[in-house]
């Protein structure tokens, strides 16, 4: 691909050269005494090079569109730019290439169109051209921060520290608390051997903005600053989420992706960010395209369910089940939905129904499990959550409901484990303490019930549940000593 | 993670120690004085599979649904199975993933075997050799699981994986039931290694995704249906740890071991002592989730510290798409090192090891912006050039389709070669993969070994839908080189160990192993490129158990074989 890129990214400035020509002629009253014979039209906007059968119909749609848009409006740089947007967007870099050439043929100070190049240029490998296209941008745009911070993660990508320092300086003087210029520096004295300075940036900047992200990179200062604990703390609850910096031209790059895929993706980031009605209107005029499209439902119905319209979500699943009553995730959310709205029966019969269909889905075993848990059916909630966690369940949350039925159901060891992972991650969760403390009083080893619950005390003082099973331990012991006649 | 505290004292005494003992001269001297710089544009490999008789192409089958494991498979071998000592290879095919799931499976075509006749001449013994397992095949391990002195086979399919046990005559049997490793599930890459040092090599599989062609699912791109992510199922697969129980079954002991504490989407695997405490670890790269370290507590259960130890996520927090997976010491500081080969538009990430964590320092190397341009899965650090500095080849292919005509294969890209430096940097060889002109496929594993026994590191490369390459080294200079073959106390590839060389004023730190890259099994034996150094001073062997043997000197251009028990003190 990248040869292709190369070959094109010259070919663009070559056709550069060819529309200085046509400017001049264009501003010259009689061509034939300048030597231009025939007035020269602007370019014609690039079409798919492998032609549009190989794009998928949401994107052909949103490039044609983009295309004529350039047609009806050829010496308007802005049109040109949605349409190097889009293909952008869409994952067409070397046509989203030319457009911004064409772009800066027409406008050499249009500051986005450097800006989309050096994203490229970033995303290809080819650092020293995104470089010289940030710079442009810097040059066009002074205020645009993004350009500033992102040339100096290109730097640290490069293995530039020292220049990378200066750019996240640079954009330090402009926005003094800019979260991703902060964040940059602290990868910087990570990657210059300094620590403790990457610690001190990362502890302040965790002031002002809560990220998984941050953790992690404080989690490795602490780490390698022989801080082994507090690391452990901080990395045992890390998700491989990095933070999104505030960057309003790329998200428009982003969200102009109109294949289907990109659509529900757009969707999907926007329930996340609790954009609710734009994320239903999103889902909805995508659903223009593709009528009952199952996927597309489910995000409905989740939009809905996230209102708090649990009916109509029923009601959007209900629509899914028309569509397909073989498609287990629909029963699965129907179970779940029906769960909400005390339906016990029907979410019963669509969780067994999609077990029944797709008999490794490990979320549909773990709904079968939280329901007969409702019932106190606590052996069919056992041997559900074990197949749960034969496929694929493994977050923190299901294995103490795991751990809860296991001990119920006497298979102590198998709790512990359990309760033992989750500790893992995190040492003061005292419900798992106050189960483990629980197990040892079934096994009636009163001595390890306390040791364990004295541990669950000093890390959790105030949860509710250490000081509940603390008293139990404090009258076993008792009581026991009371049978041993008065002997502690 | 511990610190061996000893290790430095012991080499600084190794190396003030008189030489001159153990270890057997399987090979003449062929060496020649280094010659002066190479021309910089001349091709590092060529492609001689056509000459060379390997006519393997692996078949995803692909209609008109798009199946997941169409696009991930498939593997090779590099192993001796007859004993001549040159290596053979062994393909695992893909075929048709319905018919490849019925009982018995039902595919049309299976793995093929080619022994290697010398001379770049091979031979497709496939026919009745035992071998040609019928399932549709993703990966390959060897080691010598009956410790009976020649390497089996273990195929890792989509549905019941295959032990093949060989019994040194280019024959195999299927042991898969009667092992007790027919693991069901989507196998990837998997290892042998003998966790628990009691002799008898072990074995860990990597399972990829909980699927199956039922609840296969559409996905989209740019240019319409393609395959799916991992992520698109939510459903990771839990790895499996097998102990050998000396008798010819396996245990499973992934529960007991604490390996089902975690799951993942689990593609490569590599095994070593990371943390220098005598005890194998296993690092696992996960397609789209956290790579995993398991670090071995000696006790015979395993502990994942992949986040604490720095290898779980790169320096920008991401969950990337691990794929391939290469260890050894590339900095030369004695401990192990990993690269990681993801997605296109990601680097490959370089965990170099620190002793009791690792720092990704992929930027500072130069990988960072070389390799994000392709999608990567098969990948080694060698010296391919022997001029002392470790290489780093890659294989590559995209696993969504590029807008390409239709007669264009929409996943294909060109592989990658890069040439490692003395001040720890990777530059691009071109023309790209080091051939004179760029061979553009769909490439997933690549096996790496000395297939001519020149002192020259070859690989063969398998391309989906596309014959596989067979690349002769002909890199350029005559840097100097040794390969050394290790043999255990009960004369098998001592699969764990350790091998830290003197080379003038470097020692070279190389970790035995035959699972690297992806769904890959590789030359056991150890090359060293010398670059103008004309011997080896001493070798200092850590074996499995413990123990520490030395060997040596070794003048270059010989392979040795060192075997336990035979080294001084």
């Amino acid at each position: 691909m990248m040869d292709i890129l190369e070959r094109e990214v010259s070919s663009g400035v070559m056709y550069r050269q060819h529309l200085l020509l046509f400017w001049i002629c264009g501003l010259v009253a009689v061509p034939a005494i300048s030597g231009c014979s025939d007035p020269v039209q602007p370019p014609s906007p690039p079409e798919p090079s492998m032609g549009y059968e190989v794009l998928e119909p949401g994107v052909q749609v949103a490039v044609q569109a983009s295309i004529e848009q350039v047609h009806a409006k050829p010496n308007v740089p802005p049109a040109r730019l949605q349409l190097a947007i889009t293909y952008h967007g869409n994952d067409l870099p070397n046509e989203a290439m030319l457009t911004y050439q064409q772009i800066l043929d027409l406008d050499p100070d249009a500051a986005r169109a450097w800006y989309g190049l050096a994203l490229i240029h970033d995303r290809a490998g080819n650092p020293e051209e995104a470089l010289k296209a940030l710079q442009e941008v810097r040059s066009l745009a002074p205020s645009y921060v993004p350009a500033i911070w992102k040339a100096g993660y290109i730097h640290l990508e490069s293995g530039r520290i020292n220049d990378a320092i200066k750019a996240f300086n640079e954009t330090l003087k402009i926005s003094s608390q800019d979260p991703a210029a902060r964040t940059g520096l602290a990868r910087a004295a990570l990657a210059d051997g300094r620590p403790a300075d990457a610690a001190r940036v990362l502890e302040s900047l965790r002031q002002q903005l809560s990220n998984s992200y941050l953790d992690f990179l404080l989690g490795q200062s602490y780490r390698r600053l022989g801080r082994e604990d507090e690391a452990a703390m901080l990395l045992a609850k890390v998700q491989g989420d990095p933070p999104r910096f505030n960057d309003p031209w790329q998200d428009t790059i982003i969200n102009a992706g109109a294949s289907y895929e990109a659509r529900i993706d757009h969707v999907d980031r926007l329930i996340q960010s609790g954009a609710y009605r734009e994320a239903l209107e999103k889902a909805r005029t995508t659903m223009e395209q593709k009528p009952d499209d199952l996927p597309l439902l489910h995000r409905i119905s989740q939009i809905q369910a996230l209102q708090g319209q649990n009916e109509q979500a029923v009601r959007t699943l209900k629509r899914a089940l028309r569509v397909d009553d073989m498609y287990a995730p629909t029963h699965l959310n129907l179970s779940i939905r029906y769960q909400v709205l005390k339906n016990m029966t029907l979410a019963r019969r669509h969780a067994a129904r999609a077990v029944e269909l797709n008999p490794k889905m490990g979320e549909a075993h773990l709904q079968f499990a939280r329901l007969a848990l409702a019932d106190d059916n606590i052996f069919p909630a056992a041997t559900a959550m074990d197949r749960a966690f034969e496929y694929g369940i493994q977050d923190p949350e299901s294995r103490l409901m795991y751990a809860h039925v296991l001990t119920r159901t006497g298979r102590f060891d198998e709790a512990q484990g359990q309760y033992m992972r989750v500790l893992e991650l995190d040492r003061n969760r005292g419900i798992c303490w106050a189960g483990l403390a629980d197990i040892h009083l079934l096994r009636n080893d009163l001595v390890s019930a306390a040791e364990t619950i004295q541990e669950g005390l000093a890390r959790a003082p105030d949860d509710p549940q250490v000081q509940k099973l603390a008293q139990l331990v404090k009258q076993r012991i008792l009581q026991h000593s009371r049978e041993q006649g008065g002997k502690p | 993670m511990r610190r061996w505290r000893h290790r430095g004292l012991l080499l600084l005494l190794a190396g003030t120690l008189p030489v001159g003992c153990g270890g057997g001269d399987t090979g003449s001297n062929r060496d020649q004085p280094a010659a002066s710089a190479a021309d910089p544009a001349a091709p590092w490999f060529e492609d001689v599979s056509g000459p060379a008789g390997v006519d393997f192409m692996w078949k995803s089958g692909h209609e008109s649904r798009f199946l997941m494991p169409e696009i991930i498979g498939g593997g090779v071998a590099l192993l001796d199975i007859d004993g001549d000592e040159d290596l053979d290879l062994y393909f695992v095919q893909g075929g048709q993933i319905e018919r490849a799931l019925q009982i018995p499976p039902a595919n049309e075509i299976g793995n093929q075997l080619f022994r290697n006749d010398g001379d770049w001449t091979f031979v497709d013994i496939s026919e009745g050799s035992g071998a040609d397992d019928r399932g549709y095949g993703q990966g390959v391990a060897t080691g010598d699981y009956d410790n009976d002195g020649d390497l089996d086979l273990y195929v890792t399919n989509v549905g019941a994986n295959t032990l093949l046990r060989n019994d040194g005559n280019g024959q195999f049997v299927d042991v898969s039931v009667t092992s007790g490793t027919n693991h069901p599930g989507w196998g990837a890459s998997a290892a042998f290694l003998d966790y628990d040092e009691d002799g008898w090599l072990d074995l860990y599989v990597t399972n990829y995704v909980t699927w199956s062609v039922e609840t296969e699912i559409d996905c989209f791109g740019s240019t319409g249906q393609d395959y799916c992510s991992p992520k698109n199922y939510a459903a990771p697969a839990r790895d499996v740890l097998l102990h050998n129980l000396g008798n010819g079954r396996f245990e499973d002991v992934t529960t007991k071991a604490g390996i089902d504490a975690k799951m993942g989407n689990g593609l490569g695997i590599a095994c070593a002592d990371f943390d220098d405490d005598g005890w194998t670890d296993i690092f696992i790269a996960n397609d789209g989730m956290q790579d995993m370290l398991w670090h071995n507590k000696g006790d015979g259960t395993f502990e994942e510290m992949g986040l604490l130890a720095g290898c779980a996520l790169d320096d920008e927090g991401k969950e990337k798409a691990g794929m391939g997976v290469t260890t050894t010491d590339i900095d030369n500081d004695g401990d192990i090192d990993l690269l990681v080969c993801n997605l296109s538009g990601e680097s490959d990430s370089f965990f170099r090891n620190e002793g009791s964590y690792f720092v990704d320092a992929t930027a500072m190397s130069g990988l960072k912006t070389a390799t994000k341009r392709f999608t990567r899965f098969g990948m080694a650090w060698l010296d391919f050039d022997n001029d002392g500095w470790l290489d780093l080849f890659e294989a590559n292919g995209a696993v969504l389709r590029d807008p390409v005509d239709e007669h264009s294969d929409p996943y294909a890209q060109e592989n990658m070669l890069l040439a490692g430096s003395p001040d720890g940097r990777f530059s691009e060889i071109k023309p790209r993969g080091g051939v004179a002109k760029p061979i553009k496929l769909t490439s997933r594993a690549a096996a790496f070994g000395d297939l001519d026994d020149d002192g020259r590191i070859d690989i063969v490369v398998v391309n989906r839908d596309a014959k596989a390459t067979v690349l002769r080294n002909i890199s350029p200079g005559n840097g100097h080189w040794v390969t050394l073959r290790l043999l255990d106390a009960n004369g098998r590839d001592a699969i764990g160990a350790r091998v830290t060389a003197t080379v003038g004023s470097r020692r070279l730190t190389r970790p035995v192993l035959t699972s690297y890259s992806y769904l890959a099994a590789n030359d056991p034996r150890v090359h060293l490129g010398l670059g103008t150094s004309s011997r080896v001073e001493q070798v200092l062997v850590q074996w499995v158990d413990g123990s520490q043997e030395r060997y040596g000197p070794f003048p270059a251009g010989s392979t040795r074989t060192l075997r336990q028990g035979e080294g001084s003190p």
